[in-house]
């Protein structure tokens, strides 16, 4: 019966929201524009949802959303058209796609690679937002059952497990990311007690950082140091035919779609993983798989389909653990928890009671999108390559004056630009020696929720840890943390290395 | 991101920096009630403001020991420190490149976004950033450079001696004036160095006329379609509203 409800408000959200002209006007012009974004090299999905939530704050909320799904979409889609013809990845999504794109673009087949990708880039989201509708609501239901304790665990399951594993260097540098995110949510007055921390007598620090700007200066300014020190030179694309949707062979890499569906889901719903990993985990799962692996690298259709499915689909595995835990899935998912914040939307497990119907509005738009953009990519391809013309030395200061007018915008306070900045700095330092940039946004994010979370549940016990081992979900939570930092640690490593040899040498000798 | 053996130099300062952090965040925790009552709340351990910061901190140290360990066990700590004592400014051209665009930024946003009129100050920062960068030559970039920093420091003394305030006093748009004249001696500066190369002409060109645009298009968007009030408002804007208002 829930599902039949569910189901019903799906299309009815769909339908509400297609059947108006400007709505479907703002989806095909943030689809485009999330393209352009993904295509850019030094442009970003989550930075083109970051300044896209300032232009949004004006909007009501439906449109809103289309707007922001709509950019996400096309952005994490658009990386492989730079990957295809000119062997840059516009985004890091879209990096595995440039193994295999641009050797089919170097043979000719720069417009079947395109065509492939655009519709398995629209399956993948479709596969997503499939996994959205149908898992949500179980998701929330067990959701509803956590108590504080659980909720600081997935807190910092989330720090750790987007450390550990979006680390370019040691995985420690992940977590020294967020820890330093979880210190800039703790600035400002405290939620039960009102008291100040790390304020320095400054009233404008009372009301805590704005995750917005955080999150501007964390992902912008660093692209625009990084595109504009290291001089990045516009390569000419090489020349494509007409885009066509290629079903047939679509059809004959069914099973390659499936997998990688589920493997994008299935990453994009880890806390802080982006579409990044969930395009090499399902390149590195095709080829493993394939009868004709020699092929890989050297232009396979199959690896492009695998890649592009999967960082399509992670965008609604993404939202799954957003919108039913309040916990983002990527990092433009954590732009867009900064978004529907603004907008008066707290998700978790009590968003299904607080805005009846939202979650079902949220699948409706990625449908949406995933049909917009392929319809986009189908038609405009040609258009959108142009923007790749345009020389980084002109779009890159101007996209930073955009971060610059849209941190400020938000809170319209002068105070925000003062710590853009510093952050974006600092964070373009941190990626240059190895630290990844997503657990540090993951910790301003769940920094609030770690931190009253823990002193609630402990208010609760009277100062008892106990609960935390006797509950099943905090104890797992507990468990999976424990092994993430153990694992991490030489001496145990090589122990379980050790472990894993004897147990395979005592299996191997009985057989 | 840098190479393993420059990396494993940096953690050794990192770490450093690492552990005088998380010590000060320690020290700042202990600072905040733990006991007694604050705010007529009867306070215990765990439900202290200092609960979460505590953790940080130890966690912030633990993380540092660790990355110096790592540092000295792989040698970054020893090269670190003898490349330390031949320590010399950089030189290259990207570190070149990465100060204009630290310095421009700093210059925008403390310095000009507070005082000056948005249009004018998004102005004057697009048409360093893109005419420096899109002549893309070394030489240009350094001579730009000193005349941008050069310029800054007259807007910067300004404000810094109240001179700001007495010219703006007798004529309210003062400073924006001088800020106008500023950016139209940086353009004249940039057409100078580029005049002798037809591409650089071409290029002069193009940002000037882009580093207008923007902010043209952009202020009144953000002005009178998003209500957003800019940062500073001034000469031009309030120019742009008196124009708007009397059309509307």
């Amino acid at each position: 019966m829930a599902f039949l409800e569910s189901l019903t408000l799906f299309f009815t959200s769909f339908f509400e929201l297609a059947i108006q002209p400007g709505n479907v006007l703002i989806l095909f012009g943030s689809v485009i524009l999330g393209i352009i974004f993904g295509a850019t090299p030094g442009l970003t999905a989550t930075l083109g949802v970051a300044l896209l939530t300032t232009l949004t704050y004006g909007m009501n909320q439906g449109t809103a959303m289309i707007a922001l799904l709509g950019i996400y979409v096309g952005g994490v889609y658009g990386g492989s058209y730079s990957s295809i013809l000119i062997n840059i990845p516009g985004t890091a999504a879209a990096a595995a796609t440039a193994l295999d794109g641009y050797p089919l673009a170097k043979q000719g087949k720069g417009g079947v690679a395109l065509g492939l990708t655009t519709t398995a880039s629209a399956i993948g989201t479709f596969i997503g937002m499939l996994f959205v509708v149908t898992l949500s609501p179980l998701i929330s239901e067990l959701a509803l059952q956590f108590t504080s304790f659980e909720f600081f665990l997935l807190a910092f399951f989330g720090i750790i497990i987007s450390g550990t594993l979006t680390s370019p260097d040691i995985a420690f540098k992940g977590w020294i990311a967020g820890f330093l995110g979880l210190f800039l949510a703790v600035i400002g007055r405290e939620s039960l007690q009102f008291y100040a921390r790390f304020t320095f007598g400054f009233s404008q620090l009372e009301g805590g950082i704005e995750v917005v700007p955080v999150l501007i200066g964390a992902f912008g300014i660093p692209q625009i140091i990084q595109v504009l020190k290291d001089k990045y030179k516009v390569k000419k694309a090489e020349k494509f035919e007409k885009i066509l949707p290629e079903w047939r062979t679509i059809l004959k890499h069914s099973k390659h779609i499936l997998r990688s569906a589920l493997i994008g889901v299935g990453i994009g719903a880890v806390p802080g993983i982006g579409e990044d990993i969930a395009g090499w985990v399902s390149y590195g799962a095709a080829k493993n798989s394939s009868k004709e692996p020699e092929k890989f690298g050297k232009g396979s259709y199959e690896a492009i389909v695998s890649t592009e499915t999967a960082n399509n689909a992670c965008i609604g595995g993404a939202l799954i653990p957003l919108l039913n835990l309040g916990v983002p899935g990527s990092p433009p998912a954590a732009m867009l928890l900064g978004a529907l914040m603004l907008h008066g939307i707290a998700p978790g497990p009590m968003l299904r009671i607080d805005h009846p119907g939202f979650i079902e509005q949220m699948t409706a738009i990625l449908l949406m999108a995933s049909i917009a953009m392929w319809v986009a990519g189908i038609l405009l391809a040609k258009q959108v390559v142009k923007v790749l013309r345009i020389p980084p030395a002109i779009f890159m200061p101007i996209i930073g004056v955009l971060c610059i007018i849209g941190s400020y915008a938000l809170g319209t306070k002068v105070i925000n630009l003062y710590l853009m900045l510093p952050v974006g700095i600092i964070a373009y330092f941190l990626t240059e020696m190895g630290y990844p940039i997503a657990p540090l946004v993951i910790g301003v994010i769940l920094g609030p929720m770690a931190d009253s979370n823990l002193r609630r549940a402990l208010m609760v016990s009277g100062g008892s840890f106990a609960p935390m081992f006797t509950r099943p979900v905090s104890l797992v939570l507990f468990l999976i943390i424990v092994i993430l930092i153990l694992s991490q640690i030489p001496p145990v490593r090589r122990l379980m290395q050790k472990l894993r040899r004897i147990t395979f040498r005592k299996k191997s000798e009985e057989q | 991101m840098m190479e393993t053996d420059k990396l494993r130099q940096a953690d050794f300062v990192t770490s450093i920096l690492l552990l005088i952090f998380g010590a000060w965040v320690l020290l700042e925790a202990f600072q905040m009630p733990m006991k007694g009552t604050y705010g007529g709340v009867k306070n215990a351990w765990y439900i202290s403001p200092a609960l979460l910061p505590l953790i940080i901190g130890v966690c912030i140290i633990l993380l540092g020991i660790a990355l110096l360990l790592l540092s000295i066990r792989t040698g970054g700590a020893g090269a670190f420190l003898k490349r330390a004592k031949k320590i010399s400014l950089p030189r290259s051209e990207s570190s070149q490149r990465f100060i204009a665009i630290v310095l421009a930024f700093i210059c925008f946003v403390y310095l000009f976004i507070p005082r000056i009129d948005f249009f004018l100050s998004s102005w004057f920062f697009l048409s360093y950033m893109i005419i420096v960068f899109y002549y893309d030559d070394s030489a240009v970039l350094k001579k730009l450079t000193i005349l941008f920093m050069a310029e800054n420091l007259l807007i910067f003394l300004i404000f810094l001696t109240g001179f700001g305030r007495i010219i703006n006093s007798g004529f309210k748009y003062s400073t924006d004036v001088a800020a106008l004249m500023i950016i139209l001696i940086f353009h004249l500066g940039a057409f100078l160095y580029g005049r002798s190369s037809e591409v650089l002409r071409k290029r002069y060109r193009i940002a000037s006329l882009i580093a207008f645009a923007v902010p043209f298009v952009l202020a009144p968007i953000f002005r009178y379609k998003f209500l957003v009030p800019l940062p500073h408002e001034g000469g031009i804007i309030d120019l742009m509203s008196l124009i708007y208002f009397s059309l509307r």
